[in-house]
């Protein structure tokens, strides 16, 4: 919270922003806040912005989470954010600046200390697709797009199928290295990247959805015939996930069937500058 | 009954007397009375009496001395000091009317239960005119006596550094207390000193005999301490206010925060250093101060870093402080730094290094389970360019995944041969710098920090983690130390190190003694090969055949040449042998894409095809 006033703070002196609320939103088991934090921490930043709360009582997942959020919110500009992460203080002001082009869509803030590895244009900042650790959105488009498809995405791809979505819309996706934000993540001992088993089972799971919807039936075979060979259980349980889905029909129509937005690129939905 | 001694010691220009002379002469050029409590026999009398406008007057409590004095024709008066009124009145009947110009006390305090009482008592005779006051005191923090000491020898003598009618024992630290908190402030020096004191003896003690290795190593260690070699302090003093502080030391230390980080910044990379305070106040412990030493920043420069500090959000802000320095080599901030550092270890951030946000809670951890060491985390190399998009401020731009090129453990002999360890994977125990004097060579121009941590780490060991903490930023393309200078400086450097390494006695950690072995029955025995502690894994074998193919040793001189210019260090079977299967493993990832590989594959690929023969 405390980043995040001063990165208010300077986007104010710049007249950027006017009025700043704050949704928390809260999925787990059992309240984070109690009623008098929640009241001590709404009177701590009451100069800066309001913060409201939601609990959910469930894990709703970031798609239908970002949703139900925002359904709640009445401004021009929205900043979807991980709760870990801690901005610059010059972070909102830099995520702001490529909103001077008409057709800029999705603003992403550059992560420290591990730099997400997808290829942007080094003088545009276009990008293939904007992570949700932190990013700007203007609510316009997140209605004209009808925001997250929390029907097909649950964790994982949700902000990637966003991204593409905006993209199909004619809008821009903007990574913006200037906008710097703080996420703590960290490196096994032999510098690789630590993914949990929340992480392994929903990018599996999101991998074949996003295959699917994106008009990649190729795709989804390979991956499908991949994951059935697997050793590892979370690959099986995704396959078979996606498999029910199907057989009951659940699964969403395909789009962009010219592939004019939708990358598939050694595994990943971008080109990358390095491997991690 | 051992006879009292007779304290009798001739003046010469480079003991005790000649140096309390030439202070006297130049602290003061008023006519007047100069009054030596403590003559004794007085043998400064006579110099100090061809100073223009200086007459002398001793007091002693002894007969011996006054006797000789009053044959010499010097003026002296025999007083007991010892009740304060008493005292003051006394001084002023010697006075007699006459200007008082300046006082000496010396080799006399220590022979007294209370010096402080007597300092205070010179200092209300002379508070109101401002007087000089010369002080002399023999230093029991000589470096002969604190090496007998080390070992259980402590020799009271009839005279000398530990004249046994000596009751206070004085230290620089001591002295300087004593005199501030009766409002004495200390103006010059002019010590004695001698490589050897009285107290050299027996001449075949191991620590004291020429030539020893323990005398050496000793010696060593004590090279830069203050005062190793102070006879006696000299020293003169004038009123001041006084402190009225205990100079006595507590035991209860002072509240020191756990890690001091020291960032130098030229304020050319303000992008970076910006990143640098976000990843501090990031940190999940947050017991560290940061001391910004900016270089040679001009006003606008200087500004601007303010600004940055001002930005960044509490509780980190409160905890920032610029210090500017204007001189001195790109190694100086760093002394500077260390020195105004508070912490009970110190780190180095540059202004473009990247810590983790547990990069401060790994050194506390280490430090909780190995004490006094030097305490060493893991950095990974990353390849950055800086970039600036349309819509955006300078900034950086990641070109390359993580690097492992740093050990997960510190190794003291293969840090002999090559620095394995950037700045930023290490906390420095504070009393390497503060209590042993070591400090950064500033007169390297490049590798001052391999110096340095090699004589931090010979002292006090090093405790090793193998958690990634920090990136250590690799630019492309930019200015960095690697482009700012030329190879043949950096073999220099090199070359001057490995020759410092030479000139001492190294302590080596437990163990050393078979990997030594070792070493020297491999170096003499081509087939010895020494038990494998663990089994090889598949990754070892394909990176040990990876080192063995033409490939890799086709682009053996390239690697050479890289080594030079700072680059990491070409990779040897033995190595490999040791490595856990991880390090193996991600090892030959980075082997298989790196430039000089995929260079030779193109090289060999391409010298196959042109040796096949013609159809």
């Amino acid at each position: 919270m405390t980043h995040l006033w001063r990165a208010v703070d300077g986007a104010r002196s710049r007249d950027l922003i006017s009025t700043v609320e704050v949704v928390l939103g809260d999925g787990s088991k059992k309240p984070v806040f109690d009623s008098a934090a929640l009241q001590k921490l709404q009177s701590d930043y009451a100069s800066a912005f309001e913060i409201k709360y939601q609990y959910f009582g469930q894990n709703l997942g970031t798609a239908k989470g970002h949703n139900t959020m925002f359904a709640s919110c009445d401004s021009d500009f929205v900043v979807v954010m991980n709760p870990d992460v801690m901005m610059a203080p010059d972070c909102l002001i830099e995520l702001f600046r490529p909103f001077r082009s008409e057709n800029t869509g999705i603003v992403e803030a550059r992560q420290m200390p591990i730099e997400h590895p997808k290829e942007y244009d080094r003088t545009t900042g276009e990008t293939s697709w904007a992570s949700t650790a932190c990013c700007l959105i203007p609510s316009k488009l997140w209605r004209q797009i009808g925001g997250f498809d929390d029907a097909t995405f649950f964790l994982y791809c949700d902000d990637v199928d966003f991204s593409w979505r905006a993209r199909l819309t004619g809008y821009k996706v903007v990574f913006q290295p200037s906008a710097v934000v703080f996420h703590d993540k960290r490196l096994s001992p032999a510098a690789h990247w630590q993914t949990s088993s929340a992480e392994e089972y929903f990018s599996a799971e999101a991998a074949l959805l996003l295959a699917h919807k994106y008009s990649r039936p190729d795709l989804v075979e390979a991956i499908s015939r991949d994951f059935g060979a697997a050793e590892a259980p979370h690959f099986k349980k995704a396959l078979t996930a996606f498999k029910t889905r199907k057989r009951k029909g659940k699964l969403c129509t395909p789009i962009d069937p010219e592939h004019l937005v939708g990358e598939f690129v050694q595994g990943e939905y971008a080109n990358h500058r390095f491997r991690l | 009954m051992t006879e009292p001694h007779v304290y009798d010691n001739q003046y010469a220009p480079g003991n005790v007397y000649g140096h309390a002379a030439a202070l006297i002469r130049s602290q003061t050029e008023i006519t007047g009375v100069h009054i030596d409590v403590g003559c004794s026999f007085g043998r400064i009398a006579e110099t100090l009496e061809t100073i223009p406008g200086l007459t002398y007057l001793g007091i002693d409590a002894s007969e011996d001395g006054l006797t000789s004095l009053r044959e010499r024709g010097i003026e002296c008066h025999q007083h007991t000091f010892g009740d304060h009124d008493r005292d003051r009145e006394f001084i002023a009947r010697a006075l007699a009317g006459r200007k008082l110009r300046s006082m000496s006390i010396l080799d006399t305090l220590e022979h007294l239960v209370a010096p402080e009482k007597m300092l205070k008592l010179l200092f209300e005779v002379c508070r109101e005119g401002g007087q000089p006051l010369i002080v002399s005191v023999p230093n029991v923090a000589h470096r002969d006596l604190g090496f007998k000491l080390a070992f259980g020898t402590w020799d009271y003598t009839p005279a000398g550094l530990l004249d046994q009618t000596h009751v206070r024992f004085f230290t620089e630290p001591l002295l300087t207390k004593m005199t501030r908190s009766v409002g004495w402030k200390q103006v010059a020096s002019n010590d004695v000193l001698m490589s050897s004191s009285d107290q050299r003896f027996p001449a075949e003690h191991l620590a004291l005999t020429d030539g020893s290795a323990l005398r050496g190593l000793l010696t060593h260690l004590n090279a830069n301490r203050p005062n190793a070699l102070t006879n006696q302090f000299v020293r003169a003093f004038v009123p001041d206010a006084p402190t009225n502080e205990s100079f006595l030391e507590s035991q209860v230390q002072p509240r020191r925060p756990f890690l001091s980080v020291v960032t130098r910044t030229q304020g050319k990379r303000l992008d970076t250093l910006r990143e640098v305070l976000l990843c501090l106040s990031a940190q999940t412990c947050d017991d560290f101060e940061v001391l910004i030493i900016g270089h040679r920043l001009d006003d606008e420069r200087q500004m601007l870093v303010r600004q940055l500090i001002e930005e960044s959000c509490e509780p980190l802000r409160s905890r920032v402080r610029l210090v500017l320095v204007n001189h001195g080599t790109r190694t100086t901030p760093l002394n500077v730094g260390f020195s105004e550092a508070r912490g009970q270890y110190i780190s180095i951030l540059d202004d473009d290094d990247v810590p983790f946000a547990h990069w401060v809670e790994e050194f506390l951890k280490l430090s909780i389970t190995a004490p006094g060491r030097m305490l060493r985390t893991v950095a990974v190399r990353q390849e950055f360019d800086e970039v600036q998009t349309r819509s955006g401020r300078k900034s950086v731009r990641a070109m390359s995944g993580m690097h492992r090129d740093y050990p997960d453990r510190f190794d003291l002999l293969k840090q002999l041969c090559m620095n394995f360890t950037p700045n930023t994977a290490l906390a420095f125990p504070r009393s390497a710098f503060h209590d042993f004097g070591l400090r950064f060579d500033e007169s390297l121009t490049t590798t001052e920090d391999w110096d340095f941590l090699m004589r931090v780490a010979f002292i006090c060991d090093v405790a090793s983690s193998d958690q990634i903490t920090c990136i250590y930023r690799w630019w492309r393309t930019s200015a960095s130390s690697r482009t700012e200078h030329a190879e043949e400086e950096w073999q220099r450097n090199l070359e001057r190190i490995l020759e410092k390494f030479d000139q001492e006695y190294l302590i080596l950690p437990p163990g050393s003694a078979t990997r030594l072995r070792h070493l020297m029955q491999h170096f003499t025995d081509p087939d010895y090969r020494p038990r494998a502690e663990k089994p090889l894994k598949p990754a070892h074998f394909e990176l040990l055949d990876t080192l063995e193919s033409p490939s890799w040793k086709l682009t053996q001189p390239i690697r050479i040449a890289g080594r030079a210019l700072g680059h990491p260090a070409p990779l040897h079977a033995r190595q490999v042998v040791e490595m856990s299967e991880d390090a193996a493993r991600s090892t030959l990832n980075a082997v298989r894409k790196s430039k000089t590989m995929k260079f030779a594959s193109f090289v060999v690929g391409l010298t196959k095809r042109l040796s096949r023969k013609p159809k």
